[in-house]
């Protein structure tokens, strides 16, 4: 799923099959680049298991007032009276103007948010993605041609609008005015629209790919044997497919993470009190000028999070097609 | 050409009724009351029920959906409020009871702005992407190309709010090295018009141009391999001419499909952009009109921007074709 | 019936677009915020005599003519039309093109009611039933034609009509005597329905209202934008609300919605009827649908033509207090101002809160510090302990429950053992924008610290009001920023605290029959200043049931170019009032 103001590239031809799965491995991290990335990658993923963990050896929390219930520690307009946003060894990363929550474990929980709805996201799409994909590419005629169809119209609507305007109608439709809404239902309205558009540019390929190994030997042969279209699905065209979804699925997350951001970035995402890092990089845009130290954590953290997610996709493309490296 | 010319277009008008039928549909049919919307907090019943029936709400859905396009078509009257009529004028988008205006009036006082926000993104875009996709493939496998593969993919990775913020504080208020992002309409005063922009075409053309980078640096190196450059290359034709010559035309197509998607989505408004430099243009009348619950304007806009994409994308298609005559068969 | 939007002055982005302001007093550039309200002038006093209500204005010292002054909104005015204006800063920028029968003379702060059309501020009779209006001579149009009685009538007339609901209720309520608007507006539809009676217009110059019952507040009302003259063959309907006719002393020559609008001067406006106005600049650009953070940057860079801007309605965004605070040449481009008598109150719904000790637990409890901290600390306003303005006429400071400014958790827990039973969780609506979110976060926290549970609920901002205002709302808490709409406390307790008003005016659904019917007894008195003294006297008894709970007197900070001169926060409107501004050089 793109947002409109970065398209997504059309996709490559599709790869050979995938490799063994430790092979794979093995080929991202012979790349330098692959390899770094990947263990970024991996420790952001650790961050975000261990955020618990870590905020309890730092000894705060993500949710505390500390700059509002202690005195001296944030200006009578509520920015931080320490140099560098309040940096300090009590505050690794500052506190946050005008709340005075501590930076670090907002950070640390964010990674949280932002994974959630991104691993989500990318499960669901992939799996609408696979199905339609290739039941299409499969079925072809009539199907293909209103599938072709379909996706053309998806594709033309303006889908950062279209979030902006359906996500309050959904959360409003989701709960009841008397109560509040809980986390999940937050992140399941974030889920529900980015899986609404995001499935197509997957399901596309999928169909090329698929268009063209139905006429391959082994697939005509297999039918020649008498093998159920459920057989060949499942047996033969969706093995030969795997890697395209490696790939897709690992430039997904990065997008579902910007896309997240930005929701939040324009105030339909996420609500307080839960951490993220669109809206903190919305605050930090506030207090640019008084405090820009507080916008520098955030959006750094998402650029290093997403160049590191795009740097492993394009690892993991290079290794299961090799054209692609030159 | 002729016929797949038409084919291609029957196809985008197609298209394009299907987004306004799904558009219409899903805006029309999803807040509980459009009428009260439209109407504000302060009306009456008999006013609610007046809106309603001027927005043709106590009708069955497809009739909506044909008065609609039918005001797209031939424009139509349309009551408002306080009980005056309004004449919309094709191609009527519907009418805002926020402003008071026509949809179609008011997406044109905004469109100056949008479409030179994209006009000059597009050509940062172009210039950026094939500049650096031209010189990775020419240095392909070489400290350059990677230096620039990472260049491209930070521009590919790096929010827009965030780094047009940085560079906004950066560039402008801090050291005064920019013009204050604005926009002066091109006919008044040329130079403030593009220095007004600058800053934001750079960044909206930065950030786009990765993805366009790096498919002109993979076409390019595709179609290095091919027979007839070698052959040309062979027949000892400098490498820079061989690419200009050779190269370029051949790795055109899916560049050309890629701008044209670029260019349909910059047009139907920049959000992001648009609020970050507070540029008035077509997106930031839209998210106004979410947040007002304008759903005739949303509607309009959003149709806008679709029709946007569909005319490029054909139009690149048509481009496409033109350059490649084996595509008009397929 | 006062006229209420949810806190909107307090939104980085916020205009002042709220309702119909009022307030006297001070709230000049000079005083700053805090020091307002120590100097509550009676205005009443300051009702001008017919020789102050001639022209011209009081010179502006070190005002010179000529130039364009830039005006930024972040969004354009919601309505131009008079008779549809219901919002203190547009009142104020419409200063500029409309006059009115009377309105607010504004020197060195402080304002004056005079005649403005009107030859003085109204002569009542007959016990305050008859207010006659003399129209002054060589008033005009900005077509040379002179501005007639029949005219003001039809005007008045207009604000009956339909899609005139969104303007103020007062005319149509008090000259058909009936409490309701929409009865009011059953007996007379607008000019359609033809000649209203209530009106009457023996000459060209003259206005007669006749008022089924004695009126006191009428030369404040005539100086709304309701009380504005509208030519017949002019009224271009829905289209009128986007380009006015004008009578000031300039005229919107160009409006493009949502992106700008040019005023020039008006040449048949003659300075020496207008006892409120002048025409410095040459023209006025204003220009619509600029974030205001860019907004406030262009004025403080003074870059591309922001050293001859200000703006109208866009208010300083709290996170650059700090920055101006810090910068002496950034600070002097501040300007400051309380905003006008709107009051911001934590409002609690008494059906679903009933027991008064809970109320009072929860003022106990209450960090205003905080809250008021997140939004931009003093700068954002000052803590109020009273249902009504510091601006308002003879108001006197009081505090019957004394509350500690960051919350007193163990006091609110006393008092919380005095209820009758434990509150179950309370639901706070809010308004879900930045700030809403982290106001809420704070009330969390700190009733939290005193036991009470609040659980926060986004609500969309623009149905806010409309969720926690209706009749069945499952809303506990909520806040809400509001004004009277003159600056007498007449349209304070007698309507939002009136038990037999519906919970769309008495949103607090404060029911006590005793205060009703002082709102009766009182509401025979004719003499205003009377009338205030009993008011207040009730303000105190529906206090000691603490209904809702004062949050703050909000303060309005905008920005002006360092080459833009005569700004200053108006005291009744609360916005930056363009028809004083001039440019230096």
């Amino acid at each position: 799923m793109a947002v409109v103001e970065q398209v997504a590239a059309p996709d490559a031809p599709a790869p050979p099959p995938a490799p063994a799965p430790r092979s794979l491995l093995r080929r991202v991290c012979r790349d330098r680049t692959g390899a770094v990335a990947l263990g970024v990658v991996l420790l952001f993923l650790l961050l975000a298991l261990a955020a618990p963990l870590i905020a309890a050896l730092y000894g705060k929390n993500p949710t505390e007032h500390y700059g509002q219930n202690a005195p001296g520690l944030l200006s009578d307009g509520g920015l931080p009276i320490a140099p560098n946003g309040g940096i300090s060894g009590e505050f690794w990363f500052g506190l946050e103007p005008g709340l005075g929550r501590d930076v670090f474990t907002q950070l640390l929980y964010g990674i949280r948010t932002s994974l959630l709805i991104a691993f989500l996201s990318a499960a669901v799409t992939t799996a609408l993605g696979v199905l339609a994909g290739v039941a299409v590419g499969y079925l072809g005629g009539v199907t293909d041609r209103l599938f072709g169809f379909l996706s053309n119209v998806l594709l033309a609507f303006p889908t950062l609008l279209l979030l902006l305007a359906l996500s309050p109608v959904i959360q409003s439709r989701l709960v009841d005015p008397g109560t509040a809404e809980p986390e999940w239902m937050q992140f399941l309205v974030l889920v529900l629209v980015f899986s609404a558009f995001g499935w197509i540019p997957l399901a596309l390929s999928l169909r090329a790919a698929v268009r063209s190994l139905r006429e391959r030997d082994f697939v005509q042969s297999a039918r020649a044997l008498g093998a159920s279209g459920f057989h060949i699905v499942v047996r033969e065209l969706l093995p030969n497919v795997r890697a395209q979804l490696l790939v897709h699925a690992t430039m997904a997350v990065p997008t579902f993470v910007a896309s997240e951001a930005v929701l939040s970035f324009l105030g339909v995402g996420i609500t307080e009190p839960v951490p993220d890092w669109g809206r903190m990089i919305a605050r930090g845009s506030e207090v640019f000028q008084a405090d820009p130290t507080y916008m520098v954590f955030p959006g750094v953290a998402l650029l290093l999070f997403v160049l590191a997610f795009n740097l492993l996709g394009d690892a993991v493309r290079d290794a299961l097609d090799p054209r692609a490296a030159r | 050409m002729l016929s797949f010319a038409l084919r291609r277009i029957l196809q985008a008008l197609a298209v394009l009724a299907a987004v306004s039928a799904a558009a219409f549909a899903l805006f029309y049919a999803a807040p509980a009351d459009p009428a009260r919307a439209a109407c504000g907090p302060r009306c009456d019943t008999g006013q609610v029920a007046a809106v309603r029936a001027s927005m043709g709400l106590d009708q069955p859905l497809l009739a909506q959906y044909t008065d609609y396009l039918a005001g797209i078509v031939a424009g139509r009257d349309i009551q408002d409020v306080d009980g005056s009529t309004i004449h919309c004028a094709a191609p009527c988008l519907g009418y805002s009871y926020r402003l008071h205006q026509p949809v179609t009036e008011a997406l044109a006082d905004h469109l100056p702005v949008t479409v030179s926000l994209a006009a000059g993104a597009l050509a940062v875009l172009v210039v950026l992407g094939l500049g650096t996709g031209f010189v990775s493939a020419l240095r392909h496998g070489t400290r350059t190309d990677k230096l620039l593969s990472g260049f491209t993919l930070v521009g590919a990775s790096v929010q827009i709010y965030f780094l047009g913020y940085v560079a906004q504080w950066g560039l402008v208020y801090t050291t005064g090295l920019l013009p204050l992002p604005s926009y002066t309409p091109p006919a008044a005063d040329p130079a403030a018009w593009a220095g007004g922009l600058l800053l934001p075409w750079i960044v909206l053309g930065f950030v786009n141009s990765a993805v366009f980078a790096r498919l002109s640096r993979s076409q390019l190196l595709e179609t290095m391999n091919e027979e007839y450059v070698r052959t040309a290359r062979g027949k000892g034709l400098g490498r820079l001419r061989t690419h200009l010559k050779y190269t370029s035309r051949g790795a055109a197509g899916p560049l050309v499909q890629l701008l044209g998607l670029e260019a349909g989505a910059l047009l139907g408004g920049a959000v992001i952009t648009e609020t970050v430099f507070g540029l008035n243009g077509v997106g930031r009348f839209a998210t106004e009109a979410v947040e007002g619950q304008d759903l005739p304007a949303v509607v309009g806009a959003v149709l806008l921007a679709a029709c946007f994409v569909v005319l490029f994308v054909a139009l690149a298609d048509l481009v496409v074709a033109w350059l490649d005559p084996r595509i008009r068969l397929g | 019936m006062r006229w209420i939007r949810p806190s909107l002055a307090v939104l980085a982005t916020a205009l002042l677009a709220t309702s119909c302001s009022a307030g006297a007093g001070s709230g000049s550039a000079a005083a700053g915020p805090g020091a307002a309200a120590k100097d509550a002038s009676p205005l009443t006093a300051a009702l001008g005599t017919e020789q102050e209500s001639a022209g011209p204005a009081p010179a502006v010292a070190g005002a010179r003519p000529g130039g364009t002054v830039n005006v930024y909104n972040a969004t354009d005015f919601r309505h131009l039309d008079p008779q549809k204006v219901y919002a203190g800063a547009t009142y104020n920028t419409s200063l500029l093109w409309g006059r009115q029968l009377t309105q607010y003379q504004v020197v060195d702060g402080k304002a004056k009611l005079v005649g403005d059309l009107a030859t003085d501020t109204g002569t009542s009779t007959d016990g305050g039933r008859t207010w006659t209006y003399r129209l002054k001579e060589g008033v005009a149009w900005e077509d040379g034609l002179p501005i007639t009685s029949e005219q003001v009538k039809y005007g008045i007339e207009r604000s009956f009509g339909k899609g005139y609901e969104v303007g103020p209720p007062y005319w149509p309520q008090w000259l058909t005597g009936e409490a309701s608007y929409d009865d009011a507006r059953k007996k007379y539809g607008g000019p359609q329905d033809g000649d209203l009676a209530a009106i009457e217009t023996p000459d060209e110059r003259t206005v007669v209202f006749h008022f089924p019952q004695p009126q006191a507040d009428v030369p404040y009302m005539a100086a709304q934008s309701s009380s504005s003259p509208v030519r017949r063959d002019k009224d271009t309907g829905t289209d009128y609300d986007r380009q006015p006719f004008a009578t000031g002393p300039y005229r919107i020559v160009e409006h493009v919605q949502n992106t700008r609008m040019v005023l020039e001067r008006n040449p048949h406006w003659k300075p020496e009827t207008d006892p409120i106005r002048s025409q410095y600049p040459e023209k006025f650009v204003f220009t619509f649908g600029k974030e205001a953070l860019n907004i406030n940057q262009e004025i403080l860079s003074g870059r591309d033509g922001g050293e001859n801007a200000t703006t109208a309605a866009t208010v300083l965004s709290p996170e650059l207090y700090q920055t101006v605070d810090t910068d002496p040449k950034a600070k002097e481009l501040v300007v400051s101002g309380r905003q006008g008598a709107f009051v911001t109150y934590l409002m609690v719904n008494n059906e679903r809160v009933a027991d008064v000790e809970v109320r009072r637990a929860l003022n106990l409890a209450y960090p205003r510090q905080q809250a008021r901290q997140v939004q931009g600390g003093t700068r954002a306003g000052e803590l109020a302990s009273t249902l009504s303005s510091p601006a308002l006429l003879d108001w006197q400071k009081y505090d019957l429950d004394p509350a500690r400014p960051e919350g007193d958790p163990d006091a609110a827990k006393a008092a919380l053992a005095k209820a009758k039973q434990a509150p179950g969780p309370l639901t706070y609506a809010y308004a879900n924008t930045p700030n809403g979110q982290r106001v809420a976060q704070v009330l969390v926290d700190g009733f939290a610290k005193a036991g009470i549970t609040v659980v926060p609920k986004p609500v969309d901002p623009k149905a806010l009001l409309d969720e926690v205002h209706r009749a069945d709302s499952p809303y506990d808490l909520w806040e809400e920023t509001s004004s009277v709409d003159w600056p007498t406390p007449s349209t304070l307790i007698p309507f939002s605290f009136d038990g037999r008003a519906n919970s769309d005016i008495n949103s607090a659904r404060y029911r006590n029959p005793a205060v009703d019917q002082e709102i009766d007894r009182i509401n025979q008195i004719g003499e205003p200043r009377a009338k205030a003294k009993e008011l207040y006297a009730l303000e105190q008894t529906v206090m000691k049931d603490l209904p809702v709970l004062p949050f703050s007197y909000p303060t309005v900070n905008q920005l002006r170019g360092s080459n833009v001169g005569g700004a200053f926060i108006h005291p009744i409107y609360g916005t930056v009032s363009p028809a004083w501004l001039y440019l230096k050089s």
